[in-house]
């Protein structure tokens, strides 16, 4: 009876080595003529992408799959210093409805000719928040592993 | 990640059931529910012996079991006057499937990028 689940939910954070300086990296990332070539993988197909890059300023990639379903990503720039940090919000829609807004943090770290992208992705928790009502949600992403097991 | 994966990783981050993850996180939201389904990933157990380790009355801890049968993370299973509670995964396992679409769609994008990159250096 002594097995503790974690009391918050960890964000999610993938980090990825590329080969250029942080400057190049950060406008691939920002330039919506380039995050149609590489959003979404190699299946998915960005048909449009606008990006206004300032604080306050709003983003919309339109996504179409191979199955030809197409669906939106749209947030709001949060924080925006070029060449090191990018924060904004996230949201998902498609004929089905619409993801709670989550919060996306990318840090774009200087390893010379290289650049280590760090993204944090978060915010999940909110569903949750408006589910528990008063109850105060405290999460326990990492606990389903060893429970599934 | 085949074609065919793609649709599905959006369709993932939207829909997940949004009233069923509420339904899990919800359950989810106590220390004491949290306790019981930890204690569960150990093995099936009785209602007394759930309540063994809580200072909350055994009708407390029944009321924490209800709860959580209502969000189908535990079942049932009577014999006479016991009731054997054990684990049902599969709730935990959208909730973590929802999460891990963004995961697949961040790791997909990056995969790009960096195609991207070595083209353009």
């Amino acid at each position: 009876m002594s097995a503790e689940i974690p009391s918050t939910i960890p964000a999610l954070e993938v980090r990825r080595r590329v080969p250029a300086p942080p400057p190049v990296v950060f406008d691939t990332w920002t330039d919506p003529e380039l995050v149609r070539h590489w959003l979404g993988g190699s299946a998915m197909n960005v048909p449009h992408a606008s990006i206004d890059l300032r604080v306050g300023g709003k983003y919309e990639y339109k996504l179409l799959s191979p199955e030809g379903a197409n669906s939106r990503i749209l947030g709001t720039f949060l924080s925006v210093q070029k060449p090191d940090q990018l924060i904004y919000t996230w949201i998902v829609e498609n004929d089905a409805g619409r993801s709670p807004e989550t919060t996306v943090s990318i840090e774009f770290i200087d390893l010379g000719d290289s650049t280590e992208i760090v993204i944090v992705h978060e915010g999940f928790l909110d569903v949750g928040v408006r589910a528990a009502h008063e109850e105060g949600w405290v999460g326990c992403f990492d606990a389903f592993v060893p429970l599934l097991d | 990640m085949t074609d065919l994966g793609s649709g599905l990783i959006v369709n993932h981050m939207v829909e997940y059931s949004i009233s069923e993850l509420d339904t899990t996180f919800g359950a989810l939201s106590d220390p004491t529910r949290r306790a019981v389904l930890a204690a569960l990933s150990l093995g099936e157990a009785t209602v007394s012996e759930l309540a063994q380790p809580h200072e909350i009355s055994l009708a407390a801890v029944s009321k924490h079991i209800q709860i959580l049968e209502r969000a189908g993370l535990v079942r049932r299973r009577k014999v006479g006057r016991t009731h054997y509670i054990s684990l049902e995964a599969s709730p935990m396992l959208d909730a973590f499937g929802w999460l891990a679409a963004y995961q697949d769609f961040w790791g997909e994008s990056l995969d790009s990028l960096v195609e991207l990159l070595e083209r353009r250096s």
